[in-house]
């Protein structure tokens, strides 16, 4: 096919704006998107959370306790006449967001062979009791009080407590 | 090749050019407005002031700068009578100023779901905050920060409206044979400041919730020797003065400045 001059013109004027604007758009739409990557998160590659899980399972039946020494309801509040948030993400936007997202179980469990619901409620309380208890004297009356519950049960009480990570992290896309 | 594929070869290639620099002459004025409208807001300070500014500072306007090594970790009283001497008038925080003494926790948030039905978020850092002001020893840190909230997103089954509330706060300090988990001594959350009361920790959270979803929140833990520094009460907390006042708060190119002028 041959082009006249016009068409020929046209074409060379044409088609380098058309590439330089393409690839233009291309460059801000690609860094756009790869900013955005790292507002929504990342799945996971390096397991932060390996610590997290044995911190959990190390003081497993406490860590409600823990949770509850944290508790807003006893803390004094006041409302701030200025607003925090904006200077907040003005220095975030500095921070260089690579969100990880887990999902993490911590079951524990107790077996008394042949006990009763509230004998391994009781058996529960001494644990964590056993745990915060800071003098020998303490842990040694605690272990005599474990003794009684058991009601001289000749089967010794079965006790786990691990952490596991969901391998589901359609659950947590699923989530936001 | 004849003369009008010639031609068009010559005028493909100028059009290229100029298109380049076009583009390129398009990216410097957004730079360059920026900078003038750094310079603009700088200059409506008074004839002879002199600002304070820290050493990292590249200073583009005709006002006399004096620069402070550490000036965002300084408190309010060193900074006042160290540049007072000096005829400095007013001080000048940026964003990247405050930035590196904040230690930042999101980079791996955990819902943690306990067989009790207990849901915690805990946030981890990937440069967690080394310290020794609550266990001793090497490889002593502040590992995470846990948040119990009143409703988690899998409560919500798809409506994230509802106005999220956070009842506990607790700091987790880890080394390699003790873990000790205590609720910090001041929270922020939204436009609440908590103070929490009996044994707590030493340090400051920085809650920055945009969405009512935790997986999207970060959290800020503060060191008690820079609670007081100028990097968390004039920049962070805006916080009332009486040596001195704010008087701008702007964005510029990569990061948002303040100005507070001295009493």
């Amino acid at each position: 096919m041959k082009l006249t001059r016009k068409q020929l013109l046209f074409f060379s004027l044409f088609i380098p704006l058309l590439c330089i604007g393409g690839s233009w758009l291309g460059l801000h739409t690609v860094s756009y998107f790869s900013s955005r990557k790292h507002e929504v998160g990342t799945p996971p590659s390096e397991n932060l959370n390996h610590d997290a899980l044995r911190a959990v399972a190390r003081r497993g039946f406490v860590f409600e306790h823990d949770m509850e020494q944290g508790n807003l309801k006893n803390a004094e509040s006041k409302r701030l006449i200025q607003t925090i948030q904006a200077n907040l993400r003005n220095v975030l936007a500095h921070h260089d967001l690579k969100r990880e997202m887990f999902y993490v179980t911590l079951q524990r469990s107790i077996m008394i062979p042949g006990g009763t619901p509230e004998q391994v409620e009781n058996y529960r309380r001494l644990i964590v009791e056993s745990e915060l208890a800071i003098s020998t004297s303490e842990k040694q009356a605690i272990e005599e009080e474990k003794k009684r519950v058991l009601d001289g049960a000749k089967v010794a009480p079965i006790v786990q407590s691990n952490s596991s990570l969901l391998d589901d992290t359609s659950l947590l896309f699923q989530i936001k | 090749m004849n003369r009008t594929k010639r031609k068009a070869l010559i005028a493909g290639s100028l059009t290229i050019l100029v298109a380049v620099f076009f583009l390129c002459q398009f990216e410097s004025y957004s730079q360059q407005k920026t900078e003038s409208e750094k310079g603009v807001l700088l200059n409506q300070l008074p004839d002879g002031s002199v600002i304070a500014v820290s050493s990292r500072w590249k200073n583009t306007v005709p006002l006399r700068t004096v620069s402070f090594s550490d000036l965002a970790r300084a408190t309010e009283t060193d900074v006042h009578t160290a540049l007072m001497a000096q005829g400095v008038t007013h001080l000048l925080l940026t964003s990247q100023d405050v930035y590196p003494y904040l230690s930042i926790y999101s980079d791996s948030v955990s819902l943690v779901e306990t067989d009790e039905g207990c849901v915690t978020f805990r946030y981890a850092s990937r440069s967690p905050l080394s310290q020794t002001a609550m266990l001793k020893g090497p490889d002593n840190q502040l590992g995470g920060i846990y948040l119990v909230v009143e409703k988690t997103p899998i409560h919500f089954e798809g409506n994230l409206q509802d106005n999220i509330k956070i009842i506990s706060v607790v700091c987790e300090f880890l080394n390699k044979d003790e873990i000790l988990r205590l609720p910090p001594k001041e929270i922020y959350f939204k436009d609440r400041q908590f103070r929490t009361v009996e044994r707590t920790c030493p340090y400051t959270v920085f809650v920055d919730g945009t969405s009512d979803n935790p997986f999207d929140w970060t959290l800020i833990c503060v060191q008690p020797d820079l609670r007081n520094s100028l990097a968390i009460k004039f920049y962070l907390l805006d916080e009332p003065s009486e040596l001195f006042a704010l008087v701008h708060s702007f964005a510029a190119k990569d990061e948002h400045i303040k100005i507070w002028k001295f009493k």
